[in-house]
């Protein structure tokens, strides 16, 4: 259980949450940012992590904001994954998103909080992680900071203590004239984490870009993978077998499936795919 | 800035009626709903992580896993439980299918059964999607969905 005594703050600026966290160290205690709170609270009540003082940030403005001005697309970290598909402002993260959890969890799931999570999962991740142009902001003792998606990944979005996810952009020309497939692949309930999610996207003159999640620890893209893939002068299976076994890492074996199965159904499932795109 | 500590005063309108509670900023809408002050257990505990849908209630007419959201957070919301329907058409629909067994999922699913039928589009695709959010150990799927898409298409008509 969450302890009682829990110290619940929602602030109603960015400066007041920074405050807040600052306040809350000095005072020794515990702080987390606070979202939808669906990982806080299974993890809290199961002491899988000691928390004791939570920021809410959805009553801040900007960490809802969605917008599309013709150039950018800004959607707010505290935005529910059900707002991010019904906005429906990025068809690729739509698809996406919507393959999370159930219908009532992705009511109170957050984009940010799906990126931030501790899970290997994170398949919001998956969109942004194939647009060059895919941005954070970032609230920081040093004011809101925007940076490239890419220099604050690695296998994690990596923020410094203190410092909370405001909002993503990305070039909404790039998110709109891409052609796409999403495909969750379970071992055996629609509604489970993934033996693998995949994403692909391919913009009108461009390379086919690939991005994984459920295949080891952490949902990555990798260049090498998306070279074997875009050679359209082989087979989709052909291709798909080469960069089964050329992944930057090995598949895991876990209770969801074996490292053999994953390979298998990560084959099968990239093959329809890239037929899926190159017919439509 | 709302902050909150130790025990907090507050009202919460649930089933339409403005009840005083004290509640600590830890505790999470299940436990408030099922504690001594309140006595509403129809909102069951199951799994507690989100996953079974036991627990569901409606929170401006919409179904929430009530195990994962904290009290202090719905305070000024429309709150509906199980108790709250009263000859509601789902619980009408849910004997006249014979959709429940041991009935221990059955409050989650009247809920999220009832919040669907209030919507303006409850399409076959949608049903499928909202009921995918509980389980029911008995396996009365099938029973289950008859009931609810009754509902749905009698609304309809
Ligand atoms: C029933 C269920 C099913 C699930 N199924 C899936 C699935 O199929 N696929 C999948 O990928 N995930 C799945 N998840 C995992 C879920 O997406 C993550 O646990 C996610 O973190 C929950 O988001 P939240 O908004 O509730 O996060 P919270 O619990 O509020 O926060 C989670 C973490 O993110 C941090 N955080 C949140 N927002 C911010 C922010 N703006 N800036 C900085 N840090 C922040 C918090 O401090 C915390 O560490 C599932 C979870 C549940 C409960
Ligand atoms: S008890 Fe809340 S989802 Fe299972
Ligand atoms: S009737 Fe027993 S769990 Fe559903």
């Amino acid at each position: 259980m969450i302890p009682f005594d829990l110290f619940y703050y929602r602030p109603d600026t960015v400066d007041e949450a920074l405050q807040a966290y600052g306040d809350l160290v000095r005072q020794h205690r515990h702080p987390a940012f606070y979202a939808g709170g669906t990982e806080i609270l299974t993890r809290s009540r199961v002491q899988d992590v000691h928390i004791d003082a939570v920021i809410d940030l959805k009553a801040i403005p900007s960490l809802r904001i969605h917008r599309d001005d013709g150039q950018t697309l800004q959607l707010g970290a505290a935005l529910r994954l059900t707002e991010v598909a019904d906005l429906n402002l990025w068809p690729l993260l739509t698809a996406t998103a919507d393959r999370i959890a159930d219908y009532t969890a992705r009511r109170q799931i957050t984009l940010g909080g799906n990126l931030l999570s501790v899970l290997p999962y994170r398949e919001a991740v998956l969109p942004f992680l194939l647009m060059d142009s895919a941005k954070v902001e970032l609230a920081t003792q040093h004011g809101l900071q925007t940076r490239r998606f890419a220099d604050v990944w690695d296998t994690a979005l990596n923020l410094n203590p203190g410092e909370f996810l405001v909002s993503l952009r990305v070039d909404s020309q790039e998110a709109r004239n891409l052609t796409f497939r999403s495909h969750k692949m379970t071992r055996l309930d629609w509604i489970d984490y993934p033996l693998v999610t995949i994403a692909l996207a391919q913009p009108a003159s461009g390379r086919v870009r690939a991005a994984f999640s459920g295949w080891n620890s952490y949902p990555f893209h990798s260049s090498t993978v998306d070279q074997i893939l875009s050679d359209v002068s082989r087979s989709p299976q052909a291709r798909a077998a080469d960069a089964v076994s050329n992944m930057p890492m090995p598949a895991v074996s876990d209770i969801h499936g074996s490292a053999e199965y994953r390979q298998f159904v990560t084959q099968y499932t990239l093959s329809d795919m890239l037929t899926e795109l190159e017919e439509s | 800035m709302r902050s909150l500590t130790g025990p907090q005063a507050m009202t919460l309108t649930i089933n339409g009626d403005a009840r005083q509670v004290v509640v600590y900023p830890g505790e999470t809408l299940l436990y408030t709903l099922r504690g001594d002050a309140l006595g509403l257990t129809g909102a069951k505990p199951g799994c507690e992580n989100g996953d079974c849908g036991a627990c569901t209630v409606l929170i401006e007419q919409m179904p929430v896993k009530s195990c994962m959201v904290l009290t202090v957070e719905v305070e000024g919301s429309d709150i509906t439980t199980v108790e709250g329907l009263q000859h509601a058409p789902i619980q009408q629909a849910f004997i006249d299918h014979g959709a429940f067994q041991c009935g221990y999922c059955t409050s989650g699913f009247l809920m999220v059964g009832h919040a669907l039928s209030q919507q303006p589009d409850h399409d076959q695709g949608r049903l499928v999607e909202w009921l995918r959010s509980n389980i029911c150990r008995c396996t009365s799927y099938q029973e289950i969905t008859d009931a609810v898409r009754a509902v749905c298409s009698e609304i309809e008509s």
